[in-house]
């Protein structure tokens, strides 16, 4: 076995993914906010366990600040200048959880156990590839945007106007993200990627036990949370 | 055995790039192609590896054959079944993130089992001794690192053909030598390498075959003596190894470091005392790829937020902001600071009343007046640069930064650049190039600093050198 850091506390893609869907319930049908912190908890001890120190400081933190975003509910009775302003903050909180989710899973699966678990699950190379290639997307881009960022600030671009914030940042931005996906896609397709022989996997996909303490304390947090609710 | 049978590509219509090249490579032979920026070596080796008709959209006619196999209207994965390639700039061209599964991508793609895996690894690692980079995150290492993960990976992919495109243009001295120790073992091993570079020195001892491109064209096939005499006038880089000149120490009285602290993720840092730099000069700033040069940019332009750093300008201390406002960058890749939608925009983007002649005559002095009005990211990369630059000159920073400004350059080019910066050079400004290319350097800088002599221990996973089988 050749130095591939071991990943025994790092659930596989498939749950993670599953987690992402389940709390993608809590958009329609909101929990109760107590569990709400248990969720944000669980990410970040499975980030911490992970050597995600800061994300697993900066996913509370977040949180902690769109805990106190009062609910549509009860903005609507709230003046309506104070209303326009916490909508915005207010649908972050809606969707917080599948997003961290998400980030979550985005930020500690590879490429390679990505294909893997997709193989797996038997989803057609036509979709996976994509997948695996905008997975690969992310990195690089967050790479990039930093330079650029630099770029912006010593060129002593600090716009107050977000249009026009948005409006220089961007042409950079789509340049190098188009650069970035031919790059990635060239070195997948000069590796073979689409070759259509039986590939082989060197990672095999396992289900260790933190995938099953992953997707149980999420499931009963949600599940619970639903029914109480009721 | 690869043939190029009058091979000509073109861009669109009537763009013609490649004009009825001629070439056999026998098994085993190492070709190197060489020539000025845009004479067609690249085209050559992206026609080899088919990237020029997927991702290019460029049209061909004659024959490509690998054996006697047409290469014409087969698929991407065939081609690399046969043949591997290492591109220039190895940061942006790899799939996977881990460095150990990134070796093995290839050999699960073609459907080896586990243990075929395994032993190649083992051969690869007997041959390369890599293996403190295995299992490592492709985004911790340094360019020199993962130029040599590509190579080491297109040994493990068993193709017989290796095309390289100017693999050396973002690597350092040390990791230059590797390569070419690698290639050697390449060679020796019986692999076809097919090279396109302008810097020519560390291939002269390993090439079978000198062929010189010109205007798409195999122009002269070249012997060694003939290129070691005339590479000037072919517009080549210096075809034996430049050393950096010994410059006096202009260390000047004005902008003055009295401690810069930076602590990086390996256990390493970097801690400079009591340097100071004097107005008017250009310095130059080396050191080996990962020595921390970049980090060095981003502390003194007051972007870094992580260093500790106490700077002084004529006695007065430079905080953080005030280093970011006397300060401009010229990055080594110009498309993350091109912003606006016209070439005229771009430089007067963060300058407040701008006077129109003076706009004028920047434009002119960087024979960019005739492109004011065109997008600057339909420019070409040359031309984008000097965008880059006419912003800085405009600017009038006190301090202006350049970071590896001819990586990838030809002579020609690279004498330009030379001579716009020492142009740009006044009484009221001091001149930063973060550099390898010592050619470049002996050719620019008044004045040199080595960062390795402030690095505070080596960091772990270094390589040194590999044994030349």
């Amino acid at each position: 076995m050749y130095y591939i850091n071991d990943k025994r506390l790092n659930p596989n893609p498939i749950t993670k993914f599953f987690v992402v869907v389940l709390l993608g319930f809590t958009v329609v049908h909101s929990i109760n906010q107590y569990l709400e912190v248990a969720v944000v908890l669980a990410i970040s001890i499975m980030y911490l366990i992970n050597g995600f120190r800061r994300e697993a400081i900066k996913n509370i933190l977040v949180f902690g600040v769109l805990f106190f975003v009062p609910s549509f509910s009860a903005l609507a009775k709230l003046p309506i200048f104070i209303m326009m302003m916490l909508s915005l903050p207010a649908i972050c909180r809606m969707f917080y959880l599948p997003f961290a989710a998400g980030k979550f899973m985005i930020k500690t699966s590879d490429v390679g156990s990505i294909i893997s678990s997709m193989d797996a699950l038997k989803i057609p190379k036509e979709v996976s590839v994509p997948i695996a290639v905008m997975f690969r997307f992310f990195p690089s881009f967050a790479e990039e945007k930093n330079n650029i960022m630099m770029a912006m600030r010593i060129r002593g671009i600090e716009t107050k106007n977000p249009v026009k914030y948005l409006e220089y940042i961007a042409v950079p931005l789509l340049i190098i993200s188009s650069n970035i996906a031919d790059d990635i896609a060239k070195a997948a397709e000069t590796k073979c990627i689409a070759n259509p022989v039986k590939k082989t996997r060197y990672i095999k996909v396992k289900i260790h036990l933190i995938d099953f303490i992953y997707a149980f304390t999420m499931t009963i947090i949600v599940v619970g949370g639903l029914i109480c609710l009721r | 055995m690869l043939t190029l049978e009058n091979l000509s590509l073109f861009y669109e219509q009537d763009k013609k790039v490649l004009d009825d090249i001629n070439l056999i490579v026998a098994d085993g032979e190492c070709v190197l192609l060489t020539g000025e920026s845009g004479s067609g070596k690249s085209s050559i080796i992206n026609s080899i590896n088919g990237l020029a008709f997927e991702y290019e959209n460029a049209k061909f006619s004659g024959s490509i054959k690998v054996d006697n196999k047409d290469l014409k209207g087969m698929e991407l994965y065939e081609i690399s079944l046969m043949i591997s390639s290492v591109f220039q700039n190895p940061k942006t061209h790899f799939f996977n993130v881990d460095t150990t599964l990134e070796l093995l991508f290839y050999l699960e793609n073609i459907g080896l089992d586990r243990k075929e895996m395994e032993s190649r690894m083992e051969d690869m690692l007997k041959i390369f001794p890599i293996k403190h980079l295995l299992g490592r995150s492709i985004f911790d290492l340094s360019g020199g690192e993962k130029q040599i993960l590509c190579v080491a990976a297109c040994y493990i992919s068993g193709c017989k053909i290796i095309v390289l495109d100017e693999p050396s243009s973002n690597l350092d001295d040390k990791y230059i030598d590797i390569l070419k120790e690698m290639l050697h073992i390449l060679k020796n091993k019986g692999i076809t390498l097919i090279i396109a570079e302008h810097r020519i020195y560390y291939l002269t001892d390993l090439a079978d075959r000198i062929i010189l491109i010109r205007k798409g064209e195999l122009f002269k096939e070249l012997t060694k003596d003939e290129l070691l005499n005339s590479e000037r006038q072919l517009g080549l880089r210096s075809a034996i190894k430049t050393v950096l000149k010994a410059q006096s120490k202009l260390f000047g009285n004005d902008l003055n470091i009295k401690k810069l602290e930076y602590n990086f993720k390996d256990g390493s840092g970097l801690k400079i005392e009591d340097i100071s730099f004097g107005l008017g000069n250009i310095y130059g700033i080396t050191g080996k790829n990962g020595c921390g040069k970049s980090t060095f940019i981003r502390v003194m332009t007051g972007l870094d937020d992580k260093g500790k750093s106490e700077i002084t300008f004529n006695g007065k201390i430079l905080n953080k902001k005030d280093r970011l406002k006397n300060s401009s960058l010229v990055m080594q890749d110009v498309n993350h600071q091109l912003f606006t939608d016209s070439v005229e925009e771009e430089i007067k983007l963060g300058v407040k009343d701008l006077p129109q002649d003076r706009l004028d005559k920047v434009l002119f002095g960087l024979e960019l007046t005739e492109l004011k009005d065109r997008h600057p990211m339909s420019l070409s990369g040359g031309q984008k640069q000097r965008v880059a630059i006419a912003s800085v000159l405009c600017k009038n920073s006190r301090f202006i930064f350049f970071d590896e400004p001819t990586s990838g350059m030809d002579y020609k080019n690279m004498i330009r650049i030379s001579k716009l910066i020492k142009e740009m050079s006044t009484k009221d400004n001091i001149i930063f190039i973060v550099s390898h290319d010592n050619e470049f350097l002996n050719e620019t800088a008044d004045s040199i600093l080595c960062l390795e002599e402030f690095k505070i221990q080596e960091s772990k996973n270094e390589i040194n050198k590999i044994i030349y089988y």
